[in-house]
């Protein structure tokens, strides 16, 4: 009974993990937008920003491509390498996908088409981030049950 | 030579990685005398040099006729150069893309050719950009050190630099800053050089890419007028540098600038004195009566030599003695402007 109700919690855990990095996500593309919109600033010194920052430092891809960049490498080439690189567990392949696609466009428009995308993602992040919540909630409570239910039955087949 | 080389070889790190391996590979006598690299789709690399635009070949060799040996350039070579260009971002090179040209570090300035994208006949956008042409840019110390004894050694005047175009007007005004400027000359100024399209100073990531000297203050992408009352207002200049004056606002802040103390070194694009007179902009400029003279550059295959200085006077006279009873002025028998 209590290995299934661990499961369950470890299970929420890790959907919770991925709420929180998704937020990170989302804070980033908010900050991106607002740095392109008073002035303009390019992609690389936007990703240095967000590596500054103690609530996004450890977001697991910005780093690597940092390094693969200074190291002479194409923005999205090192953008989708860091990702696959990074990837945590917690992330779905939806999730990755998303953040994948989300460089190869990044930087590559006028002003008002890099806010658009920057608005789009970040609305499709949320969307995200409810149905990794909701998922999460309805999980535990299911994995807690099950794991109830499991050791009744596992106590009445013993007895 | 060797910064010839090393400024080529700065250039040509903007490029795509399969022609950039291509061009890095041309000897280094050809690349010390390389001013401009193109990049066109559909035709093989081309650099121009002193003796016109040679193609570029797959091992770095130079020829003028085509043969399988010069690669074409794809259009994803032109889409990842053009991406190098911009750092990844194009949102933050737009303004200057509409300008059609973007600088790059170390001052190189790279053209762009494409399509214009026009919204109610304003220019909104471009897209599919199909021509890049880096102009690489080489500093010429030195060439100004007669201007500077002369208007500035022992006294504070204020000049015209004209001439026709790539007669070395702005290469001139940069030099000049950077004589001006430097702390430890002979006689060192406060200046501020408005820098409207990048031409001067090259800006890049806040740093000036090309000496102005150390007390240079930089004013970037500034429209002129905007650039010069701002420094008057706020920078405490004592020289004032602007290329290419065109406007009568910006006369209108050149004469509110001397009104403040401040002298300029301008220049105004013209192949001639008489084309020089006829531009409605040099005779206000005259009016205001702050110019002491203007210096003539030549035009010629070297750049930054000088043709003639001319006292203000001179053109006053000259425009005096050329005015005919109808109002016209000739100068050189040519009507140059009606003043009726």
């Amino acid at each position: 009974m209590v290995a299934f109700a661990l499961v369950g919690r470890m299970f929420s855990m890790r959907i919770k993990e991925r709420v929180k990095t998704l937020e990170k996500f989302r804070l980033m593309l908010k900050l991106m937008q607002t740095e392109i919109e008073y002035v303009n600033m390019p992609t690389y010194e936007m990703l240095k920003n967000a590596s500054e920052r103690q609530e996004l430092s450890d977001l697991f891809f910005i780093n690597d491509c940092l390094m693969l960049i200074d190291s002479g490498n194409p923005f999205d080439l090192s953008w989708s390498q860091s990702i696959q690189k990074t990837k945590p567990p917690e992330l779905e392949n939806d999730d990755i996908q998303l953040i994948l696609s989300f460089g190869k466009s990044l930087g590559t428009t006028d002003r008002d088409g890099q806010l658009s995308l920057c608005g789009m993602y970040e609305e499709l992040i949320v969307k995200k981030a409810q149905e990794a919540q909701a998922k999460a909630k309805s999980h535990a409570a299911l994995y807690s049950k099950l794991g109830i239910i499991c050791g009744v039955a596992l106590a009445i087949i013993l007895i | 030579m060797q910064d010839s080389i090393s400024k080529f070889n700065e250039a040509a790190q903007c490029l795509a990685p399969i022609i950039r391996t291509q061009v890095l590979k041309i000897s280094d006598i050809v690349k010390k005398d390389v001013r401009e690299i193109r990049i066109k789709i559909g035709v093989p690399v081309m650099i121009v040099c002193s003796c016109g635009t040679m193609l570029v070949g797959r091992d770095g060799r130079t020829g003028y006729i085509y043969n399988e040996n010069f690669p074409l350039v794809t259009l994803s070579d032109v889409k990842e150069t053009l991406n190098i260009i911009c750092g990844y971002s194009l949102h933050s090179c737009q303004s200057s893309l509409l300008e059609g040209y973007v600088t790059i570090k170390g001052g190189h300035r790279v053209g762009v050719g494409a399509r214009a994208v026009v919204e109610n006949g304003v220019l909104k956008g471009i897209r599919d950009v199909a021509f890049l042409n880096i102009r690489i840019a080489r500093q010429c110390k030195g060439v100004a050190v007669n201007i500077y004894d002369k208007f500035f050694n022992h006294s504070q005047k204020s000049i015209i630099v004209s001439g026709p175009p790539s007669s070395g007007k702005t290469t001139l005004l940069r030099d000049l800053s950077r004589l001006l400027s430097d702390i430890g000359g002979s006689k060192s100024y406060r200046t501020c050089v408005i820098d409207e399209r990048d031409e001067i100073a090259a800006m890049y990531n806040g740093q000036p890419q090309n000496d102005v000297g150390i007390n240079a203050c930089v004013l970037s992408g500034f429209p002129k007028a905007e650039g010069i009352l701002r420094a008057i207002r706020s920078l405490s200049p004592q020289v004032i540098l602007c290329d290419e004056i065109g406007t009568n606002a910006e006369v209108e802040a050149i004469s509110q600038g001397f009104n403040s103390g401040v002298s300029f070194v301008i220049t105004i694009h013209s192949s001639s004195k008489s084309e020089l007179v006829a531009k409605s902009q040099f005779r206000k400029l005259m009016q205001t009566g702050i110019f002491d003279s203007v210096i003539i550059l030549d035009g010629g295959v070297k750049p930054c030599v000088i043709k003639e200085i001319c006292k203000m006077e001179e053109f006053y006279n000259e425009i005096h003695r050329a005015r005919s009873f109808d109002g016209c002025v000739r100068v050189g028998g040519q009507n140059v402007f009606n003043e009726n």
